[in-house]
């Protein structure tokens, strides 16, 4: 076999290898970083109380982006 | 001699002293049992308003929803008011208890799981200020609202043109049953401890009012009770249960979707409430530990699972229509297995929710309007235009 063949055939075994390894770890650090955020499932429950300040925070938001687009409107349309 | 040792209330973890403000576990067993006692009454108590007020007439006093499209727009706006599936499926099951046709109630029951998608999504405008975090929250809540409007566009027309959903219930509940009114088999030993509080009002407190009222009186009784009931049976599984969701959630880690779907079903039926599941996990895909692909089983889990309180509620009724009650509860639970079926089990199909959800969580990121739009139009609009429509095109 060629010899230049058979180094590349190992270099690719090799990593993929590697790549392997790291996807593992990758998984592995997904899990952990998936089992704290569940560790906090109380804090998300106690929030769901809260939903209707959710919908107070976000009225603002709404109203502001609204008069942005009809100020935006008017004052082009004045132009 | 005793020796006392008193520790400072600073000290005591404020998990615990939130133990301590609400009582021991048994005691919330207690009560938790009470109110399931409660739902039953006030389910029986529907169907015995119902059947007291309209007679005979059941069928006409409903004629403007045996439009399907009216039933499934009745079902979607009344669940996405008050917010509970269960309490609006537990209603139709008392409902048809006292007569209202199976075929009327099934849109309605269709409804009612699209209604419950509006909790999660007023969940995730919490998360409005962070942006990319806002995109991830608002894509997790809707592609359970897109997935249940694709299980609509799917059996709506297969349960008009076919009547589908209401044969499979049938056959199911004959099956359960044997064939006989369900008072006459396992079921039995409820009619004893429902009906004495029903009949006491019906016979004393409403007795000297005109069948009408005292049935409509009994009705309204019946809807109010049943929401206090989910409302508190919702609030104290959850406390009681979030150990429990904690573990389930925990073993599906990394295990795939059929795991997802199984644990986010496993936990509806421990909390009682589809909208409590698929709120938890918004913020779970909103901080970016779990993805969109990753969430969207779990959702479907929570549909499958919110069947149960209907079919505890069917436990309460007896007589005639006990099985017709028993078969609405079964179609619920057919069709949200049926649509994880097919949905989520050709490939295809299973991707359409996942885009249409980050599409709308892109847009609405950029502009907040898109996020009131699709609520309102959704929620609201686009049902009453459907009424109007269905009705010119006289479906």
């Amino acid at each position: 076999m060629n010899p230049k063949k058979r180094e590349l055939e190992s270099r690719v075994t090799e990593l993929e290898q590697a790549l392997q390894e790291l996807k593992t770890q990758l998984s592995q650090i997904e899990s952990q970083e998936q089992h704290d955020a569940i560790d906090h499932l109380d804090e998300y429950l106690q929030s769901m109380d809260n939903k209707w300040e959710n919908v107070r925070s976000f009225w603002p938001i709404v109203l502001a982006e609204l008069r942005e687009l009809f100020g935006n409107k008017n004052s082009s349309g004045k132009e | 001699m005793s020796v006392t040792t008193h520790i400072p209330e600073d000290h005591v973890p404020e998990h615990q002293r939130a133990q301590v403000a609400q009582g021991p576990n048994w005691m919330k067993w207690l009560q938790i049992a009470g109110l399931v006692y409660l739902l039953l009454v006030a389910v029986s108590l529907i169907g015995g308003g119902f059947k007291l007020a309209a007679g005979d007439q059941a069928k006409e006093l409903f004629a403007f929803a045996s439009n399907p499209v009216a039933g499934l727009v009745v079902g979607t706006v009344a669940t996405a008011l008050i917010q509970s599936s269960s309490t609006v499926t537990s209603i139709i099951v008392g409902l048809v208890a006292g007569g209202l046709p199976v075929g009327i109630a099934i849109p309605m029951v269709m409804g009612a799981n699209i209604g419950t998608t509006i909790t999660n999504t007023i969940v995730s405008l919490g998360h409005v200020r962070q942006g990319e975090e806002f995109r991830r929250a608002f894509s997790a809540a809707t592609v359970h609202d897109f997935f249940n409007l694709i299980c609509v566009v799917i059996f709506l027309p297969l349960e008009i043109m076919f009547g589908l959903l209401e044969k499979m219930g049938a056959m199911a509940s004959q099956w359960l049953v044997g064939g006989d009114s369900m008072s006459m088999n396992g079921f039995d030993f409820i009619k004893p401890l429902v009906k004495p509080p029903v009949k006491f009002l019906e016979n004393t407190v409403l007795g000297g009012l005109p069948e009408a009222v005292a049935g409509t009186l009994m009705i309204a009784l019946g809807i109010v009770t049943i929401f206090m009931v989910i409302t508190l049976i919702g609030k104290l599984l959850k406390s009681l249960m979030v150990g429990k969701a904690k573990q389930i959630l925990h073993s599906a880690v990394g295990r795939g979707p059929v795991s997802g779907i199984a644990s986010g079903t496993v936990i509806t039926v421990l909390v009682q409430s589809s909208s409590t599941t698929t709120s938890l996990v918004v913020p779970l895909a909103g901080s970016g530990v779990f993805s969109l692909r990753q969430i969207y089983p779990f959702t479907l889990g929570a549909n499958i699972g919110t069947c149960i309180t209907a079919l505890l509620a069917a436990t309460a009724v007896t007589g005639a229509n006990a099985i017709f009650a028993l078969q609405v509860a079964l179609v619920h639970l057919i069709y949200n297995v049926l649509g994880v079926v097919v949905v989520y089990g050709i490939p295809w199909l299973r991707e359409i929710p996942l885009v249409a959800a980050q599409r709308l969580a892109d847009a609405t990121v950029q502009n907040k309007l898109y996020a009131v739009a699709y609520i309102g139009l959704v929620f609201f609009v686009v049902p009453l235009l459907l009424i109007g429509g269905s009705n010119l095109m006289g479906i």
